[in-house]
């Protein structure tokens, strides 16, 4: 009992140190946006924090490693990644200990950026400015933005796949989480672009959860009902794609059906330089860390006087004729081994 | 009186058939040997898992890091694979990976005593953490033969991963029910204090049962990443808690000291049936959900009132216990 | 519609409790037939028969956890049939049962008043519920703190305060089933004081019971159940021990305990300054092959304690222990079987039996420690355990029954039968007629007899004095962690056991 309470008041004392150290130090950045370039010149380097979603996602540990390398050719910026576990909790507190510890600039890939709007917008209003990476719903004026929109991801794979397909063609549709913003973007992109104005027919659709297994199992259990006549799988994620495929190739009808999927990473530039999926489109990591890093570089040092910036940057669609030039990119920077 | 065969296990036998009855009426593409062959494909590294987990609840404990421990052995055997190119070292070394990380729990759990939920539970991330720090978080691509190990066929007709399932089943079965061992878990599961007046070592038997987990998960994980053709940590979780459900549906009682290998082999192949019919009707995915909760929950309720049942043969057997006097 | 009093109006008034003709049956079996009982007001009514006999059933019916199929039941003169206990004990008959039904993490005060809490606005009046709790306890002359935990009494004041309660909330007839099974002697004095003190309330008692002693220092009237039938009732004078064993099982037993005179051998066991820090100091004892050795001693007395570190179930600081001729230290239960010391420990659900299993494997579950190799010999298991349960005459529906389905005296035998799978240099029986109906007793003596007969040498703890005087050959005398003297059987005698044990005499 006694060790209990000795542990319990030690653990109170250190909270009491830890917050009353915490207010002081937020006390000296919460001086406005213009006065956090002067913060930093008490020779000091600025200090940036970027908190993904989840660091054991694929994307978001991408975008965190060409974050970091591009960080790195600045000598006045200095990066610390925070991970959110995948919980918009955890998010939120870090992103509240971040403030409080006088981050100068906080890069936010958000869970759920509606959700997380009005924190940021207030966070911006008391002094630290905040950029909105890959994912944003624009709900923040003052907030930088840099995305590739998930609505125009899903469009460049619609329009080829609109040239591959005849227009009576059957298709399967794999789906992400019930109510992600990339799922539910990048399906409305296939329907307006592909399945609106053409006699094609959606068999069936499911969630597959964004899984390579889930995607699996439900190809084995369509191609039972609905045998070859599937034409190609549409899937809102690549791992879900190659699953399918995996499911047809076992089947013995892999090369029957065209497989399409969104995301363009690793997996899909292998599995289309083997003739297994038919396209992807690619939202550049390394692009998205160029510019972020630019913007907040020139928010820092008051090159931007706004103190805010929206880019979009181009999405890349991939396939056969050009996947052989993100095989090579992947295995340099250490996404594929040789 | 008689003694009453296990009602038990004929009565999940029966609810099974009933089902692929009326799967059969429903959909004239269920019954053919190749959907019931994707069913028994779909359900069996979620079975495997369902073994451990059986064995674990049989002696009053709970595993929750099967299916990110799964993730990751899987996931080593695949590095290891690339790296050596040797199927049966990389093999090894998922198992040694499984044992290791069940050792571990088994240590925590018996001999300082923790409670088996949070050990576990912390568990999940410290698999799921090392080998995102090995990969960096990125899964592992270009396997190659490493897929044999979930898409080879045996005899060129039999999925390598069914092999796999049925080959666990009968270690399973012959651990639980011809094995000194499998006595000793489910006498600890009844009753610990007991157990051990009795001269059973609790603690041995304990951290040995989560070896025997952990080692099933290595297993479970390697046909995975087989199957997936490709390493991906993510893909385990989730699968400790579908192969809760499985045992519990085949008839293990969460309090300790009951259950089968065959009841978790039925309760697998209820969800699994349950899943493929429902997409093989095109059932929404959110009404999906709905009726596998409820499924679930009724075959809970099965089991509370076939125990029920058992309190009336007590009474009876007590009753004529006396009238012998 | 109710019928026309049986008796004549005269007795009438003082009749608490009536039950007339009660009936109930079970799918397959009659659990009570036509039994009549009559509580009169200010009296105990103690209620005896076998286990099974269908005691607790009857209780049940009377608080209306079960419905009767046939039969009234009468309070104050007026038929009633309760709903559930809720009911019953709104109309005043309160039940004390023999697990007692408390919740350990709550306070005294809320145990007090579980489901009758005071309220105001909806809301748990604290204050008011502490307040009364103290006067509840104050009044009683039971000095805690309402704001404890109950679950740090001592288990004779949780039953005591259970009969407060009842009585705080008006309860006219209170209901105890065994009341005396787990209590010290202490505090079976300050019980029956109590139960004497409410009597001459004019509050009734229903006592159910075993211990015969028991029933004829508190009961007024005596009713005799068999087989689910009252077999005789009438005022406790008219009663004597023999008299009433021999109702209870429908035969005259008239050696009760069936003590053999038996070759006594070599020394087994030889213990020599046992010492357990807080337990126990400086023990020493023996026990020769075809031996029963008996060890008395109030509950506490650290009995159990020295047997239990013996077996390696508690830990032993220092001492000797020479076994057979060779030296034998304690280290695990494990050990302890190998070295042929094996123990029946007191609790018997919580440390013997494991209840979802199989008398099968209950009875083979040590043995496999002699079979070498990882894969058992089903078929011979299961013969194994056949045959030992024949020749213990273990009664149930089958070998594969889970034993938690069992008779306590049935279970007994099947733990009995586990340990003579193996060989034993020393076998120790931790209160093993605990609970246990006189028949089934009789028939562990018998086995009792039988084994050292064959030279086993058996170690005795009884808290039953009657039993030890019958059973053994010499009686050990323990007090407050001591060895205080020792007995052969000549020299038995109850009181001096008593005076030993109390510290009265050394």
């Amino acid at each position: 009992m006694k060790t209990k309470k000795v542990l319990a008041m030690l653990m109170a004392v250190t909270m009491v140190i830890g917050l009353t150290a915490g207010c002081r130090s937020s006390d000296n950045s919460t001086t406005g946006t213009q006065s956090s370039a002067e913060s930093s010149s008490d020779g000091n380097t600025f200090k940036v924090a970027f908190l993904p979603t989840d660091m054991s996602a694929t994307f978001a540990s991408w975008l965190a490693a060409e974050l970091t390398t591009v960080f790195e050719t600045y000598d006045d910026m200095e990066l610390t990644v925070i991970d959110s576990k995948n919980e918009l909790e955890t998010q939120l507190s870090s992103l509240e200990t971040c403030v409080s510890q006088g981050y100068d600039y906080i890069i936010l890939l958000p869970l759920e950026p509606a959700a997380e709007d009005d924190i940021v917008a207030g966070y911006i209003a008391d002094g630290t400015p905040m950029m909105m990476i890959n994912l944003d719903d624009f709900g923040v004026d003052e907030a930088a933005s840099v995305i590739a929109n998930p609505y125009d991801l899903g469009t460049v794979v619609a329009e080829y796949a609109k040239t591959l397909l005849p227009d009576d063609a059957n298709v399967v549709v794999l789906l992400g989480p019930s109510g992600n913003t990339d799922s539910i973007e990048r399906r409305r992109a296939y329907e307006e672009v592909l399945f609106a104005d053409s006699g094609m027919t959606v068999l069936d659709e499911q969630l597959g959860d964004w899984e390579k297994s889930k995607g699996m199992e439900l190809m084995e259990n369509w191609l039972q009902v609905y045998g070859d006549s599937i034409d190609a799988v549409i899937s809102m994620n690549d791992a879900m794609a190659i699953g399918a495929y995996e499911a047809a190739k076992e089947a013995g009808v892999g090369d029957d059906m065209l497989f399409f999927g969104v995301d363009g990473l690793a997996d899909a530039a292998v599995s289309i330089a083997a003739g297994e999926m038919t396209a992807t489109a690619l939202q550049d990591a390394q692009v998205m860390a160029e510019e972020g890093a630019r913007i907040c570089h020139e928010v820092l040092t008051g090159e931007n006087t706004e103190g805010f910036e929206k880019v979009q940057i181009p999405v890349t669609l991939i396939t056969e004729e050009n996947v052989q030039e993100f095989v090579t990119r992947y295995t340099e920077n250490g996404m594929l081994s040789k | 009186m008689r003694a009453k065969p296990d009602m038990r296990k004929y009565s999940l036998v029966l609810i099974l058939v009933g089902m692929m009855i009326v799967c059969t009426i429903l959909s004239n593409n269920f019954l053919t040997v190749t959907n019931l062959t994707n069913i028994l494909k779909q359900v069996s590294i979620v079975t495997i898992c369902a073994f451990a987990q059986g064995m674990i609840i049989v002696c009053g404990e709970i595993d929750l890091s099967i299916g990110y421990l799964a993730g990751m052995s899987g996931s080593f055997a695949c590095v290891m694979f690339i790296a050596t190119g040797s199927l049966p070292l990389a093999f090894c070394f998922g198992l040694f990976l499984g044992a290791l990380v069940g050792a571990l729990n088994g240590l925590f759990v018996a001999y300082f005593k923790l409670p088996s939920f949070i050990v576990t539970l912390a568990m999940q991330t410290v698999c799921f953490g090392s080998i995102c720090l090995y990969t960096g978080g990125q899964n592992i691509y270009q396997i190659g033969a490493f897929k044999n190990f979930g898409q080879a066929n045996l005899f060129g007709v039999i999925p390598i991963t069914i092999v796999f399932m049925v080959l666990m089943l009968i270690i399973t079965h012959i651990v639980l029910r011809y094995t000194k061992f499998g006595r000793y878990l489910y006498a600890i599961g009844g009753n610990k204090e007991a157990a051990n007046a009795a001269g059973i070592q609790v603690c041995k038997i304990k951290w040995a049962a989560f070896i025997v987990s952990g080692l099933f998960a290595a297993v479970a994980g390697m046909v995975m990443m087989g199957r997936l053709n490709a390493g991906i940590p993510s893909e385990g979780a989730g699968y400790e808690t579908d192969a809760i459900t499985a045992t519990v549906i085949g008839g293990t009682s969460f309090s300790g000291g009951a259950g089968t290998a065959f009841g978790t082999f039925l309760g697998s192949l209820i969800i699994g049936v349950l899943n493929n019919i429902m997409n093989l009707l095109g059932v929404d995915s959110y009404m999906q959900m709905i009726i596998k909760g409820f499924i679930i929950i009724f075959a809970v309720l099965a089991d509370v009132l076939t125990k029920n049942r058992k309190t009336t043969v007590r009474i009876m057997a007590s009753a004529s216990d006396e009238k012998k006097k | 519609m109710p019928d026309p009093p049986a008796d004549g109006g005269i007795m009438e008034k003082n009749i608490k409790l009536e039950l007339r003709g009660i009936s109930k049956s079970f799918p397959g079996v009659k659990a009570l037939d036509n039994v009549n009982i009559v509580l009169r007001k200010g009296t105990v009514h103690a209620i005896v028969g076998e286990n099974g006999a269908g005691k607790s059933t009857l209780m049940k019916i009377i608080n209306g956890l079960y419905k009767r199929d046939k039969g009234q039941v009468f309070l104050d003169g007026k038929e009633v049939h309760f709903s559930g206990p809720m009911e019953s004990s709104e109309a005043g008959i309160a039940m004390i049962y023999q697990e007692l039904n408390f919740f350990p993490e709550l306070s005294i005060a809320e145990n007090i008043f579980m489901k009758r809490q005071p309220s105001k606005a909806g809301c748990l009046n604290w204050e008011k519920m502490m307040q009364d709790a103290k006067k509840i306890l104050e009044h009683n002359a039971l000095n805690y703190d309402p704001a404890m935990k109950i679950k740090e009494l001592p288990i004779g004041s949780i039953q005591m305060l259970e009969i407060v309660k009842a009585v705080a909330f008006n309860a006219q007839v209170i209901i105890m089933d065994e009341p005396t099974s787990s209590i010290s002697e202490k505090e079976v004095r300050m019980l029956f004081d109590k139960i004497n003190e409410l009597r001459t309330k004019g509050i009734s008692f229903l006592y159910i019971s075993h211990k015969m002693d028991e029933v004829f220092q508190i009961a007024d009237d005596i009713t005799v159940i068999r087989d689910g039938k009252t077999i005789i009732s009438g005022p406790a004078g008219g009663f004597d021990n023999d008299s009433i064993i021999t109702y209870m099982v429908g035969r005259a037993i008239n050696n009760v305990y069936p003590k053999v005179d038996v070759p006594i051998g070599d020394i087994a066991f030889d213990a020599k300054n046992l010492c357990s820090k807080d337990m126990f100091e400086n023990v020493s004892f023996f026990v020769r092959k075809g031996e029963i050795v008996g060890m008395a001693g109030l509950i506490g007395a650290g009995r159990s304690e020295v047997c239990r570190s013996i077996f390696g179930l508690d830990s032993l600081d220092s001492g000797e222990i020479v076994l057979c001729g060779k030296q034998y230290k304690p280290k695990d239960v494990t050990h302890a079987i190998e070295n042929k010391i094996l123990m029946i420990t007191e609790d018997r659900r919580k440390e013997g039996i494991i209840g979802v299993r199989s008398c099968r494997e209950n009875i083979t579950i040590t043995s496999h420690h002699i079979n070498k190799g990882v894969i058992m010999n089903l078929k011979k298991e299961k013969e194994d355990a056949i045959r030992m349960s024949e020749m213990l005459k273990v009664r149930f529906a089958g070998i594969e029954t889970p034993i938690g389905y069992l008779s306590g005296g049935n279970q007994q035998k099947v733990l009995l039968a586990r340990w003579l799978m193996l060989e034993s240099d020393l076998l120790i029986l931790d209160e093993p007629t605990k609970g246990i109906d006189v028949g089934a007793k009789l028939e562990i003596y018998n086995i009792m007899i039988d084994l050292v007969k064959k030279g086993y040498a058996i170690l005795m703890i009884s808290s039953e004095l009657p039993e030890l005087l019958g059973m053994c050959d010499r009686i050990y005398v323990m007090s407050q962690g001591r060895m205080r003297g020792c007995l052969a059987r000549k020299d038995f005698q109850q009181e001096r056991i008593m005076q030993i044990a109390t510290g009265v005499a050394k």
